[in-house]
């Protein structure tokens, strides 16, 4: 029977914990004991089952996840204003609040002359602030009529910028793209939608809407600054139901912008 | 595992330097997730540990003493975090419940190959004190003094574990015919 001190000196061997004269003194008791041979080559086997086995290979996306989920103390320090951080709590409390109370007087203060619920009736979703766009007369307009839908594309002058107007009524789900770069606009905001669309995106200068039933989308153009987009020409309209267009149509803008 | 340049890398993080948090998690992602991995024999489970092992490092990478060394930091949360999981998952067992997360499945298993099955399935056979200390000391590479630092158990404890832990292991391999 081997005692703890040598099977501490056979396991520090198999794992390469060993100075020189450990590795003497364990050359030692191997040469003299069976069993210490013995329990050598067991850990041994072990050992080398062990580190046979290939590390795991974490998932792509570990890395990823990892950092984006990190805050850094000097990202969270930012956040301490003004250093408010240094006084007490109930002062920043107390700060906070007074803050909130000026914010909101300034806003009383600040805001029109309130809203009309009329206006609002058919009004589901609003970016930009509302505007008297419906008032000004349009600059240009086309209209469309396919089987099961009919509506039209309508351009006015809103200030120094633009308000499009999509309206349509839709039997069944229709796929609009307005390409806007042609015609010397730029994208602003959506103004108005008297309906959620089913979706609404905007990319690389043209808007897509999807939709069904009665719907009225506004938006906010503007001249575009872009040198490529800036001069007026042609906005076009294409119309789609499942994949296949069903109808296109142009508005021109190169003499209603000069207006 | 170079002392200094994780400290430099530390302080870096500490000023805001998203780059050097970059290269100090890309230093351990891989040994600690493999370290969780072993510990739990499932892959998803020991990407969450590892996620949250650098989270809570992070979180309090102002309580880091320069004393010690990071590696043994990040290593103690990631052994605990596995630890708390395997107790979790063993009170829903306990609760009645079908066991969320199985242990071991044989995609899971697939992963790391053959020998890597073996070893996994084995593993899972020891008790978690006893997989902590084969886990760093064949997966992670840890000397007898840095598990003792990472478990916070004197290095005669890690001795004796890591040798029942063996012992058990060799049984084990007998009884499922492995042969090395």
């Amino acid at each position: 029977m081997i005692d703890q001190k040598v099977i501490n000196l056979i396991q520090a061997g198999v794992d390469g914990e060993l100075d020189d004269a450990g590795r003497t003194e364990l050359e030692r008791v191997l040469e003299a004991s069976e069993e210490a041979r013995q329990c050598h080559a067991e850990l041994r086997r072990v050992a080398e089952f062990l580190d046979g086995a290939e590390p795991a290979e974490p998932p792509g996306d570990l890395h990823a996840r990892i950092v984006d989920g990190i805050t850094l103390p000097g990202a969270r320090a930012s956040r301490s204003l003004f250093g408010f951080a240094r006084f007490p709590a109930s002062v920043r409390y107390g700060l906070a609040a007074a803050a909130g109370v000026v914010l909101t007087l300034v806003m009383v203060g600040q805001r029109g002359p309130g809203y009309d619920p009329k206006g609002l009736d058919d009004m589901t979703g609003t970016i930009a602030p509302r505007a008297a766009d419906s008032a000004a007369p349009a600059l240009g307009e086309h209209r469309f009529e396919v089987p099961g839908a009919r509506g039209g594309l309508l351009l006015r002058r809103q200030g120094d910028d633009f308000a499009l107007e999509l309206t349509f009524d839709a039997d069944t789900p229709l796929d609009f793209r307005i390409d806007l770069a042609g015609g010397g606009l730029a994208f602003d905001a959506v103004a108005r939608a008297s309906a959620a669309p089913a979706s609404l995106e905007w990319a690389d200068g043209s808007m897509s809407v999807s939709g069904q039933g009665r719907q009225r989308l506004v938006l906010r153009t503007r001249p575009a600054t872009s040198p490529a987009d800036a001069s007026p020409g042609v906005v076009e309209l294409t119309l789609s139901r499942g994949g296949r267009v069903i109808h296109t149509g142009e508005l021109r803008t190169d003499d209603l912008l000069q207006r | 595992m170079n002392r200094g340049r994780d400290y430099a890398l530390i302080q870096d993080c500490r000023n805001g330097d998203r780059q050097a948090l970059g290269s100090l998690v890309r230093r351990y992602e891989r040994p600690v997730y493999n370290a969780a991995y072993r510990m739990l024999g499932n892959p998803d489970e020991a990407a969450d540990v590892a996620q949250t092992t650098f989270l809570k490092a992070f979180e309090h990478l102002d309580r880091f003493n320069p004393k010690y060394k990071f590696f043994s930091w990040i290593y103690r949360i990631a052994v605990n975090e596995s630890i708390n999981l395997l107790n979790r998952r063993n009170r829903m067992v306990e609760l009645g419940d079908q066991e969320v997360s199985p242990a071991r499945g044989p995609e899971d298993l697939a992963d790391c190959g053959q020998l890597g099955s073996q070893v996994q399935s084995v593993l899972l056979e020891l008790t978690e004190d006893q997989r902590a200390v084969i886990v760093l000391r064949h997966f992670v590479e840890c000397s007898y003094r840095q598990m003792g630092q990472i478990l916070q158990i004197p290095e005669k404890t890690v001795k004796s574990r890591l040798f029942s832990a063996r012992q058990k292991m060799k049984v084990l391999l007998e009884n499922e015919g492995v042969k090395r």
